[in-house]
């Protein structure tokens, strides 16, 4: 699973620290999100989807290969 | 099925019963650290020193303490190695330590080594107790879950 969080986060000029406020997580968990050390659950990729008012597999992109 | 939810309740973590459970493990290491001075055993004094510090050191709280899902991921994956590790350990030392005490051997036979059986009577509790603990919870936890057999 690949994800734009940074991007995102980026463009809408947010800090690390911002958006796990927003979101309602700490702000490790951003970094291990954007990071990819950390694969979200489906309640916090649509909160954050939710967040950004875009389209949760805009930021998150599932690669099924990973899986083999 | 009340008790069932109260379980459950019990069960989930937040910031506070974080906190809770971090105290309550500083207040058993520092009571076991007394009493191990109070008794003079000065190997499970230092031992207790040890695990204070790395529990100190290593299981802190972050910068605002916000129990998130990849908080109670990391507890679940803690506790899941733990329990990998632990039980197993437990089950083969009940085995080393009952097995040689009665086998008749010269080291054994005179009696000297009788605490080895009582330790691995405690162990094979123990590990009795685990077994129990981990079926109940796995009970509990897949009724939560649902997934019965007769359900579509």
């Amino acid at each position: 699973m690949k994800n734009k969080l940074k991007i995102y986060r980026i463009t809408n000029d947010l800090t690390q620290e911002q958006l796990a406020d927003k979101v309602g997580v700490s702000r490790q968990t951003i970094i291990a999100i954007e990071s990819n050390r950390y694969l979200p659950s489906i309640t916090l990729a649509f909160k954050i989807a939710n967040f950004f008012k875009v389209n949760i597999e805009d930021i998150f992109i599932y690669q099924p290969e990973e899986n083999k | 099925m009340t008790y069932c939810k109260a379980y459950f309740t019990i069960l989930i973590m937040t910031t506070r019963k974080y906190k809770q459970a971090r105290i309550v493990a500083i207040i058993f290491l520092i009571l076991l650290i007394t009493v191990s001075v109070f008794l003079k055993l000065h190997l499970l004094t230092v031992f207790t020193i040890l695990t204070t510090i790395l529990f100190a050191s290593l299981v802190h709280s972050n910068n605002k303490n916000i129990i998130d899902e990849r908080q109670l991921s990391i507890q679940e994956k803690a506790s899941d190695f733990t329990y990998s590790i632990f039980a197993p350990t437990l089950g083969i030392g009940t085995f080393i330590l009952l097995i040689p005490s009665r086998s008749g051997s010269a080291v054994f036979s005179n009696g000297e080594f009788l605490f080895l059986e009582s330790l691995g009577t405690i162990f094979a509790y123990l590990t009795l107790f685990l077994i129990v603990l981990y079926s109940i919870s796995y009970f509990f936890l897949a009724k939560k879950f649902g997934g019965k057999k007769d359900e579509e």
